[in-house]
């Protein structure tokens, strides 16, 4: 069983075809990178699998349970995780509340009204644990848009984790990350292998050849050529589409 | 990790923060308490709009402050109250106990019913759909004449006994209603720090997040819209009672807006704001009207001006921003 799967999904806006016929497979616990240059439809694809965007033809599953006309939150239920292009978190609120957020769904809490949040042990000793995991404890009480940038796509990758995962979606996790943060992510992505299967969003090449098993390269909406990233790397197509670019590029 | 710093824990999640709003609001009970018997009967009615407009505005901080939807609709579940009471308890000689319920849960099905079309946008766009909504509500009570009265009004609510006492006398109508403002602060003070309340916040601060996170926001958010709703429902109930008539633009823009600029001049998203707004308005309508009558909306209209300019967090903002600057000195 796949842990994801998309079957020939594609998107059109009006006459545009964002993406066409692409399929991809993610094995349990294996890291999928999804590279290719600007306008390829990897954002595109991303909000397909997530959800946000609904298919025009084509079929999604997640641990071989049909998704494909589930609303995201639904999907997030049935163990899709993910992570935002942008910072996407709840800025006033504390990094513990945050979290506490996170793992409300998941303790069966999300609708109860009539005790503080706080009150319900299994979330908060969750919380304590993945908030001492991740170095947050000691600032639990200060508002998240205080934080680093870094420290910020750290906690966003806690909030995705919370609800153990089987498949997590990450969208250029690294984009604007100092050299010191994307060596950090890069070997957090390492320790997760294994634990949860990946798709990768990435227009960092080098994150995504470093940590990926395999590789889809996308080029105007349909799928290029996909692979271990050796062979990827040596294949002449994407050279040219993609690498050749870069190179001539820098 | 000991039971000692789960209790650090907890007190640092904002019980601390807590403790000074529960001082603060037992010292507003206490004023609430003595102060009819210290001020002149006219002003004890004065006090009862307060109390009214307080779990009115209640409500809709509810939606706007921890939800982030911004009604300018409310005064259709206002006056949806008012003339709910008022038409079972009057044309229709229903006891004051199930009139009052069932003007509050026909107030409450509207909202269910409005809450469909006006969630279907956010923003600027569902503070505009929420105000058609009014509109349509006032078009509705004002030319229905056989149950409302039309322009002329609902006239001969009577209120009813409670218990040993009659509420005919100001003051123990006054009581009357301060008893559903501590029923409706402790409300909402459950339900804001409930994991439901949390959720709210969550959607206000990010929508889109909080759906990735696996919450259905769009139930949430229809939940909050009802309680607002509600409330509202209360409030009107209580003012019929109070003024003894009910005339059709309780349901029109002007309370809308009055209890909008309630919760923006207050503190949207904090507990004692709506009251600290209320408050406010209420007071400065009574001043106003003696020296400029007919001015009123000139001035609400300024006020929500210089407010979304220089205080958008309200006067309970604006006070805690002054006691930080102080505190440092």
């Amino acid at each position: 069983m796949k842990a994801l799967s998309a079957q020939s999904v594609s998107k059109v806006f009006g006459g545009l075809h964002a993406v066409s016929g692409v399929t991809i497979e993610v094995e349990p616990g294996e890291c999928r990178a999804i590279i290719g240059p600007n306008g390829a439809g990897k954002t595109t694809l991303l909000h397909l699998l997530s959800g946000t965007l609904p298919v025009t033809s084509g079929a999604i599953s997640l641990m071989g349970q049909d998704v494909t006309k589930m609303r995201p939150f639904s999907r997030t239920l049935k163990g899709l995780g993910r992570t935002f292009q942008i910072t996407s978190l709840f800025p006033s609120l504390t990094i513990e509340q945050n979290v506490m957020l996170a793992l409300q769904p998941w303790e069966g809490r999300r609708y109860a009204i009539y005790r503080p949040a706080t009150s319900f042990t299994s979330v908060m000793n969750r919380a304590q644990e993945m908030l001492e995991e991740g170095g947050f404890w000691e600032k639990r009480s200060v508002p998240v848009r205080q934080l680093s940038h870094g420290e910020q796509r750290q906690l966003e990758l806690i909030l995705a984790l919370a609800g153990r995962p089987s498949v997590l979606l990450l969208d250029e996790p690294t984009a604007g990350l100092s050299e010191a943060e994307r060596t950090t992510m890069t070997e957090v992505f390492y320790r997760l292998k294994g634990e949860v299967a990946m798709l990768l969003v990435s227009h960092d090449i080098d994150v995504a050849f470093a940590v990926a098993d395999s590789i889809s390269v996308l080029h105007l909406g349909e799928l290029l050529v996909e692979g271990p990233p050796l062979e990827v790397r040596a294949d002449p197509r994407v050279m040219r589409v993609y690498l050749g670019d870069e190179v001539e590029d820098a | 990790m000991s039971t000692s710093t789960r209790v650090a824990a907890k007190n640092r999640m904002g019980i601390g923060s807590l403790a000074t709003g529960t001082y603060a609001m037992l010292g507003v009970l206490v004023l609430f308490v003595i102060l009819p018997h210290f001020i002149p009967g006219y002003y004890v009615g004065v006090l009862t709009r307060v109390i009214i407009f307080a779990i009115f505005a209640i409500g809709l901080n509810l939606l706007m402050g921890y939800t982030g939807l911004p009604s300018l609709g409310q005064g259709a579940y206002f006056g949806t109250g008012a003339f709910g009471v008022g038409v079972m308890t009057v044309t229709y000689n229903v006891p004051h106990p199930i009139g009052m319920v069932g003007a509050v849960v026909i107030a409450g099905l509207m909202a269910a019913v409005y809450g469909l079309v006006a969630l279907r946008a956010r923003g600027a766009y569902f503070l505009l759909i929420t105000m058609a909504l009014t509109l349509s509500t006032w078009a509705i009570a004002f030319t229905w004449r056989s149950l409302t009265g039309g322009e002329d009004g609902f006239p001969g609510v009577t209120r009813p006994g409670f218990l040993p006492w009659s509420l005919t006398s100001e003051v123990n109508y006054y009581y009357f209603t301060l008893f559903f403002l501590v029923a409706a602060v402790v409300a909402f003070v459950l339900i804001v720090r409930s994991p439901f309340g949390l959720a709210l916040q969550g959607i206000r601060e990010n929508e889109q997040r909080m759906r990735s996170l696996g919450y259905n926001t769009w139930l949430y958010m229809y939940i909050a819209f009802i309680m607002a709703g509600v409330f509202g429902g209360v409030a009107g109930v209580l003012n019929a009672y109070s003024v003894g008539a009910i005339s059709p633009e309780w349901t029109n823009i002007l309370p809308s807006a009055e209890v909008l600029l309630m919760v923006i001049l207050g503190g949207p998203g904090t507990i004692i704001g709506p009251l600290v707004g209320a408050g406010a308005i209420i007071g400065a309508s009574e001043i106003l009207n003696i020296h400029f009558p007919e001015r009123w909306i000139m001035f609400l209209g300024g006020g929500y001006i210089v407010f979304m300019l220089f205080a958008r967090d309200g006067m309970v903002g604006l006070v805690r921003r002054l006691l930080r600057r102080w505190s440092k000195r």
